[in-house]
């Protein structure tokens, strides 16, 4: 019994790899699940080795990754918060990086491209205001409750919306453009170098988040016997909001807002390996990856010439799944 | 005493409206004083510039602006009755984003229509929107309880949100639906008003006529029941109401955040929980707030207008988290 969770981890994992080869021969140019293989491991024809190892992969990792650690987010604040229903985005974290990259957008030109650097940034300082803001607000009597941070957060991600729109007004068609297809949250043509900021910010912040397993099954039984169990439950909430806060936003800043990763991969994976967060944490992580990689390669060959970001594909997916959650529940 | 402080407010609210519809019809870039406005509206049209202005152009931009004010406020005020949760508002269930996939499916389909089929999308969006979130809320096995409509409406705004991005990315028609989703009445006329008149009259006809059985809802279903109330037709008669009322002014002016939100509560402070008062109030309030919210909008950075959803969420943000704050106490 014990071994159930980690073997079912593993076994996701497993599909993970499939998908990523099977990911990595789709598309315009399509190669077979074994000359993929191949090209990865540097056998292959120069064409098949440009479009696999130059083009997809990159694209295909990045997505894993966003994926995972928009999932793990999720499910460290559905943890902290002991509400299956709270999610990075609803509490403002995807508004305040879209505020920041916008700001970045309606400065000159000059100082908009004077790094590669600028936009991300941009975006990571926004969300973490905004998860500041929502903190500060929720903030009373000594600590912050789940429904606060909830009910504060949905109002400070609707006034980042109207900030947004307001700096929207004062874009050219173009940049306007831009900023809708980055707002819609996208993992194409971004070669190698989020990879180089997301994969070691990911390997110091996940084995963090591991760390943390046991602390979120005592949150998990409510703030009194957590307490009881000699647990500081507000500094433990702090920490782990500001890990959560911390995943999301470096996912967010390289990727836009991608949103219902962080809902639903935390479901899927307790429906797998149940409530238990040694299991869970990886469980969703991949479950995350998995997710992402798949709404990505659907977005870019199902459409033909044209392709649909992530984040859109992901809505269409998660959405849905979210209402039959919605439906199923008692709440 | 109370019945005569409800009148007092239903009064003094009507002055100030008419008060604000006057000043919002002298201010703009160019100030017409009041005795031309007097001469425009009830003397011979003499034909002057200003005479043309006042006519066709601001008369029906403050009429238009009262109506969706207070179709927004009443629906709003209709549904927090209906769900019994404080946070209802058209734009938090589906009835926005139901609109807004509408129009862009139909400019992605018949670029360049005019602006009649456009209100009409709107208006079948908004009612799309709002019948899939009372579906999903209706289909589950404990019913349409206040937070699985909220949750319902927060999916099915990122679903057809995600189609509507999609869409927009596709067809490349970014600018042409950020007016639209920044919400406003600046392109008004009285073709619109006469448009939007059946919906706004036969929507507040049955909204008087189900209020009282909101007062009697809102001490809970059995309550309900146990007097003698048959509560599918309160739910549908109320549903219609919205659908009116809301539908038709997101088709009119797009996404004016928080009006309905605002208005009840500030209906509830002044005249109580008795929804006879409550709706009429809170149709003078929102109507009200968005004439003024149009004239300020006016007068902040001439000649350019700052669309009134902006201003309106100047003021219902912090409304929302002062509320967020004091609801979270509870939880």
């Amino acid at each position: 019994m014990t071994l159930r969770g980690p073997l079912t981890n593993v076994v996701l994992l497993l599909v993970l790899a499939a998908a990523l080869v099977i990911a990595l021969g789709l598309g315009f140019f399509h190669v077979a699940p074994a000359d993929v293989l191949r090209a990865l491991f540097g056998d292959a024809t120069a064409q098949q080795e440009l479009v696999v190892g130059q083009l997809r992969l990159p694209r295909a990792l990045l997505a894993v990754l966003v994926g995972a650690a928009l999932a793990l987010s999720g499910t460290l604040l559905q943890g902290v918060t002991g509400n299956g229903l709270a999610d990075p985005g609803i509490v403002g974290i995807h508004a305040g990086a879209g505020v920041g990259v916008m700001l970045l957008l309606v400065l000159p030109v000059s100082v908009r491209e004077a790094s590669a650097l600028a936009q991300p940034v941009a975006a990571f300082v926004g969300a973490g205001a905004a998860a500041l803001l929502v903190y500060g607000f929720a903030f009373k009597d000594g600590g912050v409750t789940a429904t606060r941070l909830l009910l504060v957060g949905v109002g400070v991600a609707a006034g980042l919306s109207a900030v947004m729109l307001l700096l929207a007004l004062r874009m050219n068609d173009q940049v306007f453009a831009y900023a809708v297809a980055w707002q819609s949250g996208s993992v194409a043509g971004k070669g190698w170098a989020p990879i180089r900021v997301l994969a070691p910010l990911l390997a110091a912040l996940v084995p963090l988040a591991l760390l943390q397993a046991r602390r979120l099954d005592v949150l998990g039984f409510g703030r009194d016997v957590a307490t009881g169990l000699g647990v500081a439950v507000e500094r433990q909430r702090l920490g782990l909001l500001a890990l959560s806060v911390g995943l999301s936003a470096s996912a967010v800043a390289l990727a836009g807002s991608i949103s219902f990763v962080g809902l639903i991969a935390p479901h899927m994976a307790r429906s797998i390996v149940g409530p238990r967060h040694a299991n869970l944490l990886p469980s969703a992580a991949l479950l995350g990856g998995l997710l992402v990689l798949v709404a990505d390669t659907a977005g870019r060959t199902l459409f033909g010439t044209t392709e649909l970001p992530a984040g859109v594909m992901v809505a269409a997916v998660g959405a849905p799944y979210f209402l039959y959650l919605l439906g199923r529940s008692k709440a | 005493m109370p019945r005569r402080r409800g009148r007092v407010w239903a009064i003094v609210l009507a002055l100030l409206l008419l008060a604000a519809c006057v000043w919002s019809v002298t201010v703009g870039a160019v100030r017409t004083p009041p005795a031309t406005v007097w001469e425009a509206v009830f003397g011979t049209d003499n034909g002057s510039t200003a005479h043309e202005v006042v006519r066709s152009l601001r008369l029906p931009r403050a009429v238009v602006g009262a109506m969706v004010g207070a179709a927004l406020a009443m629906a709003g005020a209709l549904m927090q009755g209906l769900t019994r949760n404080p946070l209802a508002s058209p734009s938090l269930m589906g009835l926005n984003a139901g609109a807004s996939l509408a129009l862009v499916v139909l400019m992605a389909v018949y670029p360049g229509l005019g602006h009649t089929p456009l209100i009409v999308a709107g208006f079948v969006g908004a009612s799309v929107g709002a019948l899939l979130v009372f579906g999903v809320g209706a289909l589950s096995p404990a019913g349409l309880t206040p937070v699985r409509l909220a949750l319902a409406g927060a999916a099915v705004s990122g679903l057809l949100g995600a189609f509507t991005t999609g869409l927009v990315l596709l067809y490349g028609i970014a600018q042409g639906l950020l007016f639209y989703s920044v919400g406003g009445v600046q392109n008004a006329s009285w073709r619109q008003a006469l448009l939007f008149a059946p919906w706004w009259l036969a929507g507040t006809v049955l909204a008087t006529v189900i209020a009282p059985r909101l007062t009697v809802l809102a001490l809970g279903d059995d309550v309900a029941v146990g007097l003698g109330q048959r509560l599918r037709a309160t739910r549908a008669i109320g549903t219609l109401a919205v659908l009116a009322l809301a539908g038709g002014a997101v088709a009119v002016a797009g996404n004016v955040a928080f009006v309905g939100l605002v208005a009840p509560h500030l209906a509830r402070y002044f005249v109580g929980v008795d929804y006879r008062k409550v709706v009429p109030i809170a149709g003078l309030l929102g109507a009200l707030l968005v004439v003024v919210a149009d004239g300020v909008g006016r007068l902040i950075r001439p000649p350019f207008e700052t669309p009134v959803g902006l201003l309106t969420a100047v003021i219902g943000v912090p409304f929302l988290l002062y509320y967020a704050r004091r609801v979270g106490h509870s939880a």
